[in-house]
């Protein structure tokens, strides 16, 4: 589903933010992308959206080669991914329903699929009886829920989870992480950069670690040691 | 659209051009409630330029139509004789101008005939005899030809003849009047054009405006895959409306000036300037366009400099 290699992505201002990274993520797996602040975990993810490009080496999502697709290109990559971040960028003067079916409308969905995908992702995400719920009358979890829901929508092969908890309570931090295994238990390909040590080792996925833009462990069922977080 | 890739990813959804649509005119019409100050001043210099531009363009069509089919006759013009010429060579003149091919009739006006007229002119009140003396105008011939486009040709050839003194007509005048008011409208035109290039500025602004408050939208279309035409569509439908709007105002501004004016103006020739100055669907059409495209285009060219791909 994803392979790096040998990347490296220098933004110009000290030290590169990844230095030869090579990494393969098969389909359907569960990835934890651990490492302190600066680490490398937010270029890595937003190489396989195209928002980064490396400065050296090649990246494959989907079979698609990222590095030299042509920028019309890169819109029909990112309908096969699904994002979720820290600051989860719900549409304030929309409903639950609105911002969810938003992600579609974008792309020209028929309003047939609208119908059909909105409440199954809410459904997915046990929002669909708060549909017509503002952002402001939900908690912080209850959002990022919403937000799961929109990268659901698109029905993704992958989904990139930047510090998705990064604002949340243990309880709703760790109600994310299960939909995120959930959902990667029915073959969505699951990313997700952390720094939670209690969430990465209360769940024990596959670890990847990045220090100073390296990877410098890659563990199946793997731990996150509290003083490196 | 991209070819099925097996998944029932969104990808494969299918692309609905008319949701699109709705889309744009959506997210265009929530932008245009967002920004209301800011949209209510975009919208009336809009109309602004677009009513001085139909105003003056009417005022022209206006004053031509009423001057040329309904005010004065061009196929007229007449011809003064130089204060020597005698009845005797005014009526051998007359004979002689029948001839011409591009004259109806020729009718021969008595000097005092001719201050009789001036007299009605000014009215019992003012005695124009008594005041100068004597009758000082020359006999004159009042020519009708075929058609106004023979008037100029035929005072020309009047002009060479050695009795005539002077040739006046209505159509000299007419067109000195219409010149004039091309001339006012094109200043009309070049302060529409300074008004356009502030409109340009204020729905630039307006986008930028809209842009700033739409980067937590715009990062989410760019992230679930929208193309940068899809991002930009919004903006541009917003320009769009901007020039719907301002182009029905400019029209209801015109038209309620025009019914408050024959309101209030009596008979004349302004109200026979202003009658004539009806709004009909060529104009409409074409001031509407106008609005139309200023909007668009303005909206086009700030979506273009201001959304890049991503």
């Amino acid at each position: 589903m994803v392979v790096l290699r040998d990347v490296t992505v220098d933004y110009g201002n000290g030290a590169p933010a990844l230095q030869r990274v090579n990494l393969t993520v098969e389909k359907s797996e569960f990835v934890f992308v651990v490492g302190p602040t600066g680490a490398g975990k937010s270029t890595l993810l937003k190489l396989l959206t195209r928002e980064v490009i490396p400065t050296e080496g090649q990246v494959w999502v989907a079979g698609r080669e990222v590095t030299q697709m042509k920028l019309s290109q890169v819109p029909h990559l990112r309908r096969l991914i699904g994002t979720v971040f820290q600051d989860i960028l719900l549409l304030p003067d929309r409903t639950v329903w609105e911002n969810v079916a938003f992600a579609l409308r974008v792309t020209g969905a028929s309003s047939a699929t609208v119908l059909r995908e909105v409440p199954r992702a809410l459904e997915m995400v046990g929002m669909l009886p708060k549909a017509k719920a503002f952002p402001r009358e939900l908690s912080g979890g209850e959002k990022q829920k919403v937000a799961l829901a929109r990268a659901l929508v698109i029905r993704p092969l992958l989904l990139l989870a930047d510090e998705p908890t990064g604002n949340l309570d243990p309880v709703a931090s760790q109600e994310i992480v299960e939909l995120l295994l959930r959902i990667n238990r029915q073959g969505t390909t699951v990313l997700m950069a952390t720094h939670d040590w209690t969430l990465v080792n209360a769940y024990r996925q596959r670890v990847v670690e990045l220090q100073d833009g390296r990877i410098v462990r890659d563990e199946l069922r793997g731990v996150f040691r509290r003083e490196l977080a | 659209m991209v070819a099925s890739c097996g998944t029932n990813c969104v990808g494969c959804f299918g692309v609905s051009w008319l949701s699109l649509l709705a889309f744009f005119l959506t997210e265009a019409w929530i932008n245009l409630r967002r920004h209301g100050v800011a949209t209510l001043a975009t919208v009336l210099t809009v109309a602004l330029v677009v009513s001085l531009w139909g105003a003056f363009a009417l005022l022209v069509k206006g004053a031509q139509r009423w001057l040329i089919w309904e005010g004065a006759k061009l196929e007229r013009l007449c011809v003064f004789l130089r204060p020597q010429a005698d009845e005797q060579v005014a009526r051998r003149l007359q004979t002689q101008l029948r001839k011409l091919p591009q004259v109806v009739a020729v009718r021969f006006v008595h000097r005092d005939e001719g201050l009789r007229r001036l007299q009605q002119l000014f009215g019992d009140s003012v005695p124009l005899k008594d005041l100068i003396g004597h009758n000082p105008l020359p006999h004159a011939l009042e020519v009708t030809c075929r058609s106004p486009q023979h008037v100029a040709r035929c005072a020309a050839i009047l002009r060479k003849m050695p009795d005539v003194d002077e040739v006046a007509y209505p159509a000299a005048a007419v067109e000195r009047f219409v010149r004039l008011l091309r001339q006012v409208r094109w200043g009309a035109n070049v302060f529409s054009l300074l008004l356009a290039i502030v409109a340009f500025a204020l729905i630039h602004n307006a986008i930028r405006l809209s842009l700033y408050g739409r980067r937590n939208e715009i990062r989410i279309m760019q992230l679930v895959g929208a193309t940068v035409w899809t991002v930009r569509s919004p903006f541009i439908a917003e320009g769009f409306l901007y020039g719907v709007f301002g182009g029905l105002m400019a029209l209801a501004m015109l038209a309620g000036l025009r019914w408050l004016g024959l309101q209030t103006l009596e008979a004349g020739y302004l109200r026979g300037t202003l009658e004539a100055m009806a709004m009909d669907a060529d104009f409409i059409q074409r001031a509407f366009a106008l609005a139309v495209g200023l909007g668009t285009v303005s909206a086009t060219i700030a979506a273009l400099q201001l959304v890049k791909p991503q």
